[in-house]
């Protein structure tokens, strides 16, 4: 998805690093290996990534400097498309919403609204690649700070809920983690992490895991929170 | 005790730790969190918070919940598997510097990988999932 950009930027210094957030690493490998990268391919299984930087949802991306200072907290971040299909999961989404209702495609729609910014957050790293700290795009760290997102408590306590249930459901307790999965998502229920992990791990022995399912989720929460539009 | 995490560089940053009990030495308190209890009061990096008060019993404990209450830091519990979690500060903004924390996570082959050994270049960071 990203090995594009990668190879066009690495020469001028850039390396692009992925960060897998499957819980099941196995469920994100065909993707790792159908775009065969050359740049750091990691995981995360246990969404640390969320926990640290206040990431949401994914796609989302961050920007480091040379010193290691973040120039960009974590925003939407889509790849530009790859040109054949098979490496990148939105292939399998698009064929996905084509077959749904109307009324459900409309939903999608409003969710993923910011996301004909695809080229903009490309376009924006290319600049940063040739420009460094006087690219406008690269933040000073308080606006950094000002930036990431803030957490009360409520998402701090949403955070908990989730360790608990992603440890219960790691040792084997799964029934029990629904408890602390839902409790996650009726904190903090603008963080789609939560729920969209807690959907890819759901077991049928569970029952349902939260009442609706994600679409009426994010209809009913505000398809504009799923992927806030990029303030580039 | 604390319940062992497969990744301990996790103390660097705020992450939730479990634990199996509510009372920890400094020590183990440290090892978990990150945050070490020195007299000006739990300290991480730069960042100091005081501890007005924490009680230190005869064996050097402290009471986890009390900790947690100075910290702002929610505790949530799974009461039949005797487990808490004990949330990330709260207040303020998940970043509290743009320094980027320690952050080192495994390929597909489980093989380490530290971002600090790209110190010297750009580094585009970029999470995705399968779902």
């Amino acid at each position: 998805m990203w090995q594009a950009l990668h190879l066009e930027l690495e020469p001028l210094g850039l390396t692009v690093v992925t960060v897998a957030l499957d819980t099941d690493v196995e469920a994100a490998r065909p993707f790792d290996e159908a775009a065969s990268p050359t740049h750091p391919s990691l995981v995360d299984p246990e969404l640390s990534m969320v926990a640290t930087f206040g990431i949401t949802n994914v796609p989302y991306g961050l920007w480091v400097d040379e010193a290691g200072t973040i120039v960009r907290p974590p925003e939407v971040a889509f790849a530009p498309r790859p040109g054949p299909a098979g490496g990148d999961p939105r292939d399998q989404t698009d064929a996905v919403v084509r077959s749904l209702p109307p009324e459900r495609q409309a939903v999608v729609a409003a969710m993923t609204s910011a996301i004909g910014d695809t080229d903009r957050y490309a376009a924006a790293a290319r600049d940063w690649a040739h420009h460094g700290p006087s690219s406008p795009f690269a933040l000073a760290p308080d606006d950094v700070v000002a930036r990431s997102r803030q957490r009360p408590w409520d998402a701090a306590l949403a955070a908990a809920e989730f360790e608990l249930g992603q440890h219960l459901h790691r040792s084997g307790h799964g029934l029990d983690a629904v408890a602390h999965f839902r409790a996650a998502h009726r904190l903090d229920p603008e963080n789609w992490s939560y729920p969209r992990e807690a959907f890819s791990l759901a077991d049928p022995s569970w029952g349902t895991v939260y009442e609706r399912d994600l679409l009426e989720e994010v209809a009913a929460i505000g398809p504009g929170t799923f992927y806030p539009p990029l303030d580039l | 005790m604390v319940i062992q995490r497969e990744m301990p560089h996790r103390r660097a940053y705020d992450a939730a730790v479990l634990v199996d009990r509510l009372s920890l030495t400094p020590d183990e308190l440290r090892d978990a969190t990150g945050w070490e209890v020195k007299p000006e009061g739990a300290c991480k990096g730069s960042a100091c918070v005081p501890l007005p008060g924490l009680t230190i019993g005869p064996r050097g404990n402290l009471d986890v919940r009390e900790f947690a209450q100075h910290m702002r830091m929610p505790i949530a519990v799974d009461e039949r598997h005797g487990l808490w979690a004990l949330g990330p500060p709260s207040g303020g903004h998940v970043l509290s510097t743009a320094q980027l924390p320690e952050l080192a996570l495994p390929d597909f082959d489980g093989r380490p990988f530290d971002i600090a050994s790209l110190r010297g270049r750009k580094v585009l960071l970029l999470a995705w999932a399968s779902w």
